[in-house]
């Protein structure tokens, strides 16, 4: 069982399956006011840190923040800036965020094609080499990202890649490559072979069984490892910050980062801008979420 | 499918945008600066320049961290720019790179300027090299920078102090921050967090090793001798570097500093100052004031520029001077283009005007740029006292440029280390030196 | 349809036992082998090649913070990771509940890991200033207490690296568990209650022994990827305070690019094989070999 297949179920919480008698209403006030303490404390937890940023990006630009809650004269000042790369560190606000979007896309793309490819000729064309590819792309994808940066980087010196997209697009790719591969593989597990078969018994060539029955079949674990990749080089900053480096081939991110080497910065700019820039992410997961828990962990949860 | 064609026809769109030209007749790294105007300022003169020249100039800006990484890469990868110019160069690399041979001996453009330059700035440009044993000039002086200190005169005056009442010497002169500032201005303000001195103590700041090193100065350590060998054997230097170390830290222990300084990056001592966490901060720019530009009352009535005090007996201290330079790679394949911009760049009425638009945050080495009037406008406080910190001061030189090897100290912030060692974990400043020299003779040691 | 077969015959012999799928299989293959060889093997051997050099690896050990940097980096792991996934584990049973207003709050839940880093650990870095940070801020208005000083002591200030990389990792985490325990067939939950099993018992003869091999390769892999979480530390404490803070991640990226030691930066990360091989190892036998079989 998968839970590619498994439908959106859970597990019966113990109270709901009961009907009245005093010591399960007893339990199930307990069990909800529990419920209810831990809901306040993930909230807490997880909005707190969240809010700071909301706060500091309403505090105009000359108002002193350190040990407030909440700023005197809240203002989207900051946001229209940010809107009208009306400052110094934000005057290429668009063409960054398009370059995020560039290098997002482009990573997906890259992910997608170079993963289903792959994972369709080693799972479903049965490649001779097939377990040893499917290894090393595994071997890929336990090295921790910021342990190649240093050589990643004169290595992109060499192909005379440095300071373009494709250096981060690539340098993206190669690590969400390898996860793409092993979630494609797991979830076409549960693709039936006779499929295939069938295809090919009607004249089909792999060409064609691949691109008719198995991207479509596959579709909800394209989705998700489309939607991680893109996350993945939406929000990175290690790489593109040693990659990149003309404000005009930034993404935001790193320009995000300028805020920080400088020695002087607009704190409140800097928060509008993540927060703008965090917006498309969270709306993409939400949705996509119901692929997210079926299609990422399809593998994982294989036991 | 389809949306799988539209996707690679973005990525080949991408394929348009990237990809470098290296084909022009000149090509310069520059660092971008803190103000807008200042790059406009330069775009202005590269313009200017090829008009007159003809050439095809190919100008990129990089951030201060970016410059020198960028440039690292491309020596690694056998492609330097032909000219470039950084903020962390003087203080990370220039020196180093002249003595590894990488650099273009450029005594032919600084020759002809010999006269009009400060002795400093000319002493920081004249490097040795290794491969050939000999010194010669191998960067090009462009500004420079040393150690201010800010205050907020609207807190102290706040507290019915006045800073006229501050004594002159290098140890009163901290104590009344502490003992004398402090309390009052608490009082006065209501604010419990409010902390007389804003020294950085962190390893991860180059604040803190720009005051550490005026520390050193006050006690009359220099880390190297004229000929660059080190001096950390000789008792006299660590007693000195012992007496620095425990004027550094005694405004910390004595709970004047707010202790989040151990953690300062190189904008938190700005964030402090200007939050009113600090009444006092040392910084090596006017980055502060030029901040608050905009808000006249902060710029001209709350907030004052001060010279540092006098060492210990009375003598009156000399200011570093951290002098920005810019290079020619040796390796580079328009070297004669680099150098005949560097001599179009380098004259009163091009690099006058560029300077000026820094908000005074950088200070001309040349002097006939000094006697221009920007620098000698009354009005602007600031100004006022950094320029008499500059003309009318004793200067002295950072001790990487007659010792390379001290680069590799300053890079890891040894200092800021040994200062922890202390605030942190209660060393004896003894200890912490200890630690300290064996240190630098581990790194910077001749063998 | 006469052409194909017409060429059938010659395109046989020149492949020789080539199938059209082994054909196929090939180039569709290209691809990755391409980004591979380039992109992974490269770099890789020209990191080896840059660390390879003895002299790097007696500068890194002559350094006064390695040790401490190894060090952190056991307790980062140690720490971190344990106590990440085990409350993964206690709130994937949380959000596994069907009610409504707990999918809603799964959907808050999740904000930390899709939002960038840079900003939400710089927020962080705020809010623990102790002087005038949030954190210390509530703590001296609702109850008058002098909050701790959070970044400041180093052991507070690796406490704190922890704290936000569990904030920023948890989601994910408390995801992959909870697919893993909507996976599990809930006859064998029915079972167990007519069986008369507490909610205890029931997570110990049914629910662990299902996820038990989910929790463990979750636990190597988070290991592995928490070994190269430079964010954590470089933008909550920079290192400091003094460099007590470094993870061997952020001391690697300090060497080559902060001293430009680009050798001394890999032989600092080539020094964490001994951990990471066998883990590399462990884990593509447990993952590589189900897939295979």
């Amino acid at each position: 069982m998968s839970a590619a297949q498994a439908p959106a179920r859970a597990m019966p919480a113990p109270a709901s399956a009961v009907r009245s008698s005093g010591s399960y209403t007893f339990r199930r006030v307990f069990a909800e006011t529990g419920n209810i303490i831990l809901a306040v404390v993930i909230l807490v937890w997880t909005l707190l840190p969240l809010y700071h940023m909301l706060m500091l990006s309403v505090t105009p630009l000359d108002e002193t923040f350190a040990g407030r809650f909440w700023p005197v004269t809240p203002t989207l000042e900051n946001y229209r800036t940010v809107f009208a790369q009306d400052h110094f560190f934000l005057q290429n606000f668009w063409q960054q965020l398009g370059n995020s979007i560039l290098v997002a896309v482009a990573t997906m793309v890259m992910v997608l094609v170079v993963a289903s490819l792959a994972s369709f000729a080693i799972g479903r064309l049965k490649l001779r080499f097939g377990h040893i590819i499917s290894n090393t792309a595994l071997l890929t994808y336990l090295i921790p990202a910021a342990f190649v940066a240093v050589p990643f980087y004169v290595v992109m010196a060499q192909y005379h890649l440095l300071n373009t997209l494709w250096a981060l697009v690539f340098a993206m790719s190669t690590f969400a490559i390898p996860y793409a591969i092993w979630v494609l593989r797991q979830y076409s597990e549960n693709v039936p072979f006779e499929l295939d078969e069938a295809a090919k018994v009607d004249g089909a060539t792999p060409w064609q069984i691949f691109y008719l029955v198995y991207i479509p079949l596959l579709r909800p674990a394209l989705i998700a490892i489309g939607t991680y990749s893109l996350l993945l080089a939406w929000n990175e900053y290690l790489y593109a910050f040693l990659l990149l480096s003309t404000e005009k081939q930034h993404t935001i991110p790193v320009a995000m980062g300028y805020f920080l080497v400088t020695d002087d910065s607009p704190w409140g700019l800097l928060m509008a801008t993540a927060i703008i820039y965090s917006l498309p992410p969270a709306a993409l997961y939400y949705s996509v979420r119901k692929y997210m828990v079926s299609g990422l962990t399809a593998g994982a949860t294989k036991t | 499918m389809r949306s799988l064609t539209r996707g690679l026809l973005v990525a080949s769109l991408l394929c348009g945008v990237a990809g470098p030209a290296f084909a022009a007749d000149l090509v310069i790294w520059w660092n971008k600066s803190y103000y807008p105007e200042e790059d406009q300022q330069f775009d202005k003169l590269i313009a200017e320049f090829k008009e007159q020249t003809g050439k095809d100039v190919e100008l990129v800006y990089y951030t201060n961290e970016d410059v020198p990484k960028k440039v690292l890469a491309a020596l690694t990868a056998g492609q330097p720019p032909d000219l470039s110019y950084g903020f962390l160069f003087d203080l990370q690399h220039t020196a180093r790179w002249a003595y590894d041979g990488v650099l273009e001996d450029v005594s032919d453009v600084v020759e002809p300027l010999k006269p009009h330059l400060l002795p400093t700035a000319l002493q920081a440009v004249t490097l040795q090299n290794g491969q050939t044993g000999k010194a010669s000039i191998y960067a090009m002086p462009v500004a420079q920078q040393i150690e201010h200190i800010h205050v907020w005169k609207s807190l102290v005056e706040q507290a019915g102090l006045s800073l006229n009442d501050i004594p002159k010497t290098w140890n009163e002169w901290w104590g009344w921050w502490c003992e004398t500032a402090q309390p009052a201005v608490r009082q006065a303000t209501g604010n419990r967090q409010v902390y007389g001195v804003g020294q950085p103590m962190s390893s991860s700041a180059s604040d803190t090793i720009f005051a550490y090193m005026m520390f050193l100065n006050a006690f009359d350590v220099k880390l190297v001798d004229d000929q660059g060998n080190l001096t950390v054997d000789d008792p006299k230097t660590r007693d000195g570097m012992i007496a620095a170390m425990e004027s550094y830290t005694k405004p910390f222990i004595d709970g004047c500093v707010p202790p989040g300084a151990v953690n300062w990056q190189d904008s938190d001592n700005n964030v402090n100052f200007k939050n009113q966490i600090t009444v006092m901060v040392p910084n090596p720019s006017l980055s502060i004031p030029a901040s608050e530009y905009a808000n006249k009352d902060r710029y001209f009535k709350e907030m004052v520029t001060m010279e540092w005090p006098d060492k210990p007996d009375g003598r009156p201290i000399e200011y570093i001077a951290s002098i920005k330079t810019a290079v020619i790679f040796k390796d580079a394949p328009n070297k004669e283009a680099a150098k005949e911009f560097m001599r179009f760049f380098m004259t009163p009425e091009r690099q006058g005007p560029y300077l000026e638009n820094s908000l005074a945050r950088w200070f001309p080495v040349d002097k006939r740029l000094i006697e221009r009037p920007y620098w000698h406008d009354q009005s602007d406080p600031h100004r006022v006292v950094e320029v008499a910190q500059y003309t009318q001061r004793p200067q002295t030189i950072w001790p990487q440029v007659l010792n390379y090897k001290i680069i590799a100290v300053n890079a890891e912030n040894a200092y800021g280390r040994a200062v922890g060692r202390v605030v942190l974990e209660s060393w004896s400043a003894a200890d912490a030196v200890d630690e300290l020299i064996a240190r630098i003779k581990e790194v910077a040691g001749s063998s | 349809m006469a052409v194909s077969v017409a060429r059938l015959p010659a395109q046989q012999a020149e492949t020789g036992r080539w199938s059209p799928e082994t054909v196929w299989g090939t180039i569709f293959v290209i691809p990755y082998v391409v980004v591979f060889l380039a992109l992974v093997v490269w770099p890789v051997a020209y990191g080896v090649w840059l660390g390879a050099d003895l002299s790097n690896y007696r500068r890194l050990f002559a350094d006064p913070i390695y040790l401490g940097t190894v060090w952190n980096t056991v307790l980062f792991l140690g720490l971190g990771i344990n106590i990440k996934l085990l409350l993964a584990l206690l709130l994937s049973g949380f959000f596994a509940q069907t009610k409504p207003w707990i999918r809603w709050l799964s959907v808050i839940f999740i904000l930390p890991w899709a939002v960038p880093s840079i900003p939400t650990i710089f927020s962080f870095r705020w809010m623990l200033n102790s002087e005038w940070g949030m954190f210390n801020g509530l703590l001296w208005s609702l109850f008058g207490i002098e909050g701790p000083w959070w970044l400041i002591k180093p052991h507070y200030a690796m406490g704190s690296v922890i704290f936000v990389h569990i904030w920023k990792y948890l989601p994910f985490w408390t995801l992959i568990l909870l697919a893993g325990r909507m996976a599990i067939p809930t006859d064998l939950y029915e079972a167990a209650r007519i069986d008369g099993a507490t909610r205890m018992q029931q997570f110990r003869f049914v629910t662990w022994p299902q996820l038990k091999n989910l929790y463990v390769t979750s636990l190597l892999l988070s290991t592995i990827w928490s070994l190269g979480d430079f964010n954590s530390v470089y933008l909550l404490t920079g290192g400091g305070p003094a460099d007590k803070t470094h993870v061997l991640a952020t001391l690697g990226i300090r060497y080559a690019f902060n001293l430009q030691e680009l050798g001394t930066g890999v032989a600092t990360v080539m020094t964490a094989l001994p951990i990471l091989v066998p883990l590399v190892i462990l884990l593509v036998r447990r993952l590589g070999g189900r897939v295979e079989r």
